[in-house]
């Protein structure tokens, strides 16, 4: 129905955000580079948990293992970025399978511990695996390049990941369309019911969770030429509880929902930060200290207060404003539409 | 020193530990038993409780039984808002879902306890001796061994309770069915609420015990996801097997850091949950779910 | 077509079927019937491999299909629908119904993500086919685009029987598709799976506890009680066996219909 007006949508977004450096000021840019990261990994962890039902509370730990990936594949391998970034998801995915793997088979709470677990044991790697990963220090890493040209500012990085996001949106979007995604949604509704019709759950559900630890080392690939540097400090739980948080805001099982709560959460720290300061110097006191666990309570609060009252987050309030405004066939009142066919 | 006394030692001392772990384990299984919940806020409520006891007792001087009592009473309230507010709309949601909203409520803790208490390290008040117990020749650290033992009373005292009292048995029968226990007049909404109160209670006492072993700090909770494992290797039905899991795993985590480092201590628990995982399933004395279509 | 041979089924010490054989003959509907509790549903889980049998064999199309996991059954040829509606909340109508045709595509994630011809072929022609033949046959034009949550309940159970239609099925389960349904819903579900039968001449197990679609449907019917089957026959037979009135009625001497 809509089909045509949100092609021109999209490729109007495309130009907006390609001719964005053009038009905003430098430190911007340096943000939608974190926000185009975090929204390929807020892409991976829909797709596990949103559309799968594959709760992970491991994901930063997979963003850490493409970041590290990259660091030492151009350090000791001299590997080119444009092998790098698959090499990093790959990793990812490989880490993935390793600790989903024995716990895919069961239903429930395995899965959760053995992210959970997924999450602690990275980290521990990332710091005590001193001869490699240099612990605490971190590794540096060199801007990504091509043909010779370097990715040395936030500008051009910034074309970089743009273009991943298009690549890794286009591919989400084609893959929920197709018969591996609605085996995934079915998995996640239905699991006995998606069997009987034929779908191998088991094999549904590792698909998802290697796609999406991909996504995840992919984003921690791009994070690490971006930032230049990488160090375990980056990949803590509160970034897992973070990317979480992204896709329940967002709206789970929704494409857009994964953008827009990627969006919302990469935004919202900076307004508190600027409101806090605001408020801070106006009333004369340091907020700048507590804006940490402030995010940390504010993310659980969303988790929490979407979950309760809008378990289909943005997305769904998204569709609702655009049904007010626009009126479209889908407005008609479903059981008007369903007696015409009855009576047929 | 001879080295099989040291072992020994660490092996006496991690099993000391063992007992807040227990003790912990046992308010998550209660939950789980009554609502198909799993608390992964337990830790921070844990945490909480701790700092109730520590503003009741050095910031408001009123004492270490007083101070107590209000953090008893504290973390109740607590425990009962979560329920009511967060867990109670919940019902009948997807079990994910559910999780979820629990580890929200964890981050909701820790970052609201570092904003009013701040995130440095505070010094809990002495309510254990520090005087060594000396077993034989094993020296045990006097905190340890008397939070151990403080830990066996109430944990002794509260399977008795569940064993013995009507609450107890009304919590048995919603476990094992909640329909039929509706059906049977056993309020179920309440038989859950009173699992977070046990919860808010074992919650409190090891998280006043944790802080005067260690130091309070709003990462404290965090020490708790240990628990996590504890409960799957215990399986999550069996009261007997998460108290004997607990105990395991303090004692792995002490031999672990004695023999490997101790900054192998934090991930031993995970290492060993995924080897069972990979192993037992469904735990050391835990049953296999048993589907119906 | 399908053939269910002496099956014994029994959890823990309690017998829920003892040897039970059914034989749904190709191309004709065969309702299994009995009273509450007599094993119609632990039937139709064992045909579809939930339940492993103690002893016994499910023969779909001369080959043993036992020890097949139920996906592996989907992808042999058996489809099938539940008693209490197993629909896909989160997904269109539309896609619920492709769901249903999932074993009868190859894509894989490459494939899908990249929309590799393969992809694009398949989804056409799924679509085109789903359009041509189920949406008009079961009158879903109106509503396929969706949400299936939305929809009214006996609008939901035709969606169910579309999706178990799409694969092209050799054998179709149907597991109480009237039930909850008003009488004109019914009468509306009977004519469908009539059509089912006429333009595709699909093989039909029906499940149900409303008699009189039963016995309006069936060309053979087999009766169980207590996990026992105690008679078998056309409508007409069933209707005046005496075994099968007392099962019904206790002692009764009426009959049913």
């Amino acid at each position: 129905m809509a089909r045509v007006p949100s092609i021109i949508w999209a490729v109007a977004l495309v130009v907006v955000l390609a001719a964005l450096p053009a038009i905003v000021p430098r430190y911007w840019i340096y943000f939608a580079g974190i926000l185009g990261i975090n929204i390929i990994a807020v892409h991976g962890l829909n797709i596990m948990t949103g559309y799968t039902g594959l709760l992970s509370l491991g994901h930063a730990a997979f963003v850490g293992v493409g970041a590290y990936t990259v660091a030492l594949a151009q350090s000791k391998l001299g590997v080119p970025f444009y092998l790098a970034i698959p090499l990093a998801g790959l990793v990812a995915a490989i880490m993935g399978i390793a600790f989903g793997l024995p716990s895919l088979r069961i239903r429930g709470l395995y899965l959760v511990i053995a992210t959970l677990a997924a999450q602690f044991l990275l980290n521990f790697v990332f710091v005590h695996w001193q001869s490699v990963t240099n612990g605490d220090a971190g590794l540096t890493v060199l801007p990504a390049t091509i043909f010779g040209y370097p990715l040395n500012t936030e500008t051009r990085a910034y074309y970089l990941i743009l273009a991943c996001d298009i690549a890794l949106t286009v591919f989400a979007i084609n893959v929920i369309r197709s018969r591996v995604g609605r085996a995934f949604i079915a998995v996640r509704e239905r699991d006995r019911t998606a069997e009987v019709l034929g779908v191998r759950i088991v094999w549904y559900k590792f698909v998802a969770f290697a796609l999406g630890s991909f996504y995840a080392g992919v984003a921690g690939g791009l994070l690490a030429y971006f930032n230049q540097f990488v160090n375990p400090e980056q990949f803590g739980l509160v970034l897992s509880v973070f990317f979480l948080s992204a896709v329940i805001v967002g709206g789970m099982g929704s494409t857009l929902g994964a953008i827009l709560g990627a969006v919302f959460m990469t935004l919202l720290p900076e307004f508190l930060r600027g409101g806090g300061l605001a408020i801070g110097t106006a009333f004369g006191f340091d907020i700048a200290a507590i804006l940490v666990p402030l995010r940390e309570t504010i993310f659980g609060l969303l988790i929490v207060g979407f979950l309760i009252l809008e378990p289909r987050g943005l997305a769904q309030l998204w569709k609702r404003a655009q049904q007010k405004f626009l009126t479209t066939p889908a407005t008609i009142p479903i059981t008007l539409i369903g007696k015409q066919g009855d009576n047929r | 020193m001879n080295p099989i006394i040291v072992f020994a030692e660490y092996s006496a001392v991690g099993i000391a530990a063992g007992g807040i772990y227990a003790l912990i384990a046992l308010g998550t299984v209660v939950i789980f038993k009554s609502s198909q919940t799993f608390n992964f806020a337990m830790g921070e409520m844990m945490m909480l409780s701790a700092y109730f006891f520590y503003t009741a007792a050095v910031i408001f001087d009123f004492g270490l039984l007083p101070g107590f009592i209000l953090a008893l009473v504290g973390s109740i309230a607590v425990a009962l808002l979560i329920e009511r507010f967060a867990l109670r709309p919940m019902l009948g949601r997807p079990f994910i879902a559910i999780v979820m909203v629990t580890f929200g409520i964890g981050s909701i803790i820790r970052g609201l306890v570092s904003m009013v208490w701040g995130p440095t390290d505070l010094q809990s008040p002495a309510i254990l001796a520090r005087t060594p117990v000396m077993i034989g020749s094993l020296f045990i650290p006097g905190k340890t061994a008397r939070a151990f033992a403080v830990a066996v009373v109430i944990v002794g005292g509260l399977i008795a309770f569940l064993r013995y009292s009507r609450a107890g048995i009304a919590l048995r029968a919603a476990a094992a069915d909640q329909i039929t226990a509706y059906s049977m007049g056993i309020d179920v909404r309440r038989v859950i609420a009173f699992t977070w109160v046990i919860a808010a209670i074992t919650g409190c006492i090891s998280g006043v015990l944790m802080a005067n072993v260690n130091s309070l700090t709003p990462n404290l909770g965090l020490v708790a996801l240990n628990v996590l494992s504890v409960i799957i290797l215990g399986g999550m039905n069996s009261i007997g097997g998460v108290l004997v899991a607990g105990l395991i795993i303090g004692w792995l985590e002490s031999v672990t850091g004695f023999l490997l480092g101790t900054e192998f201590r934090e991930i031993t628990p995970y290492v060993l949950a995924l080897l069972i995982l990979l192993v037992r399933p469904t735990g050391l004395f835990g049953t296999a779910e048993i589907e119906r279509i | 077509m399908l053939r269910v041979d002496d099956i014994h089924l029994a959890f823990g010490g309690v017998n829920a079927l003892s040897g039970v054989s059914v034989h749904a003959e190709r191309g004709r509907i065969t309702s299994v019937i009995g009273p509450n509790g007599a094993g119609k549903t632990s039937l139709f889980n064992v045909i579809s491999g939930f339940y492993k049998p103690q002893q016994g064999a499910v023969i779909l199309d001369g080959q043993s299909i036992t020890k097949l996991r139920p996906s592996e059954r989907a992808s042999c040829g058996m489809s099938r629908t539940f008693q209490n509606i197993a629909l896909f909340h989160g997904m269109s109508v539309l896609d619920n119904i492709k769901l249903g045709a999932h074993t009868n595509l190859t894509s894989g994630v490459f494939s899908a993500g990249f929309r590799l011809g393969r992809t694009r072929r398949e989804e056409r022609d799924l679509s085109a086919a789903i359009q041509r033949d189920i949406i008009g046959l079961l009158e879903l034009d109106s509503v396929q685009h969706h949400s299936v949550e939305d929809l009214p309940y006996g609008l939901q159970k035709r969606v169910e029987l579309a999706r178990a239609l799409v694969m092209k099925p050799k054998i179709l389960l149907l597991d109480e598709p009237v039930a909850g349904m008003n009488s004109e819903e019914k009468r509306e579900m009977s004519r469908f799976i009539l059509n089912v039968r006429k333009d595709w001449n699909t093989t039909v197990l029906l499940i149900e506890h409303d008699m009189s679609m039963v016995m309006e449907i069936s060309d053979h019917i087999v009766v169980l009680s207590f996990g026992k089957p105690i008679a078998s026959g056309t409508p007409d037979q069933v209707r005046t066996n005496p075994d099968v009135i007392t099962a019904y009625l206790g002692t009764g001497d009426e009959a049913i219909s």
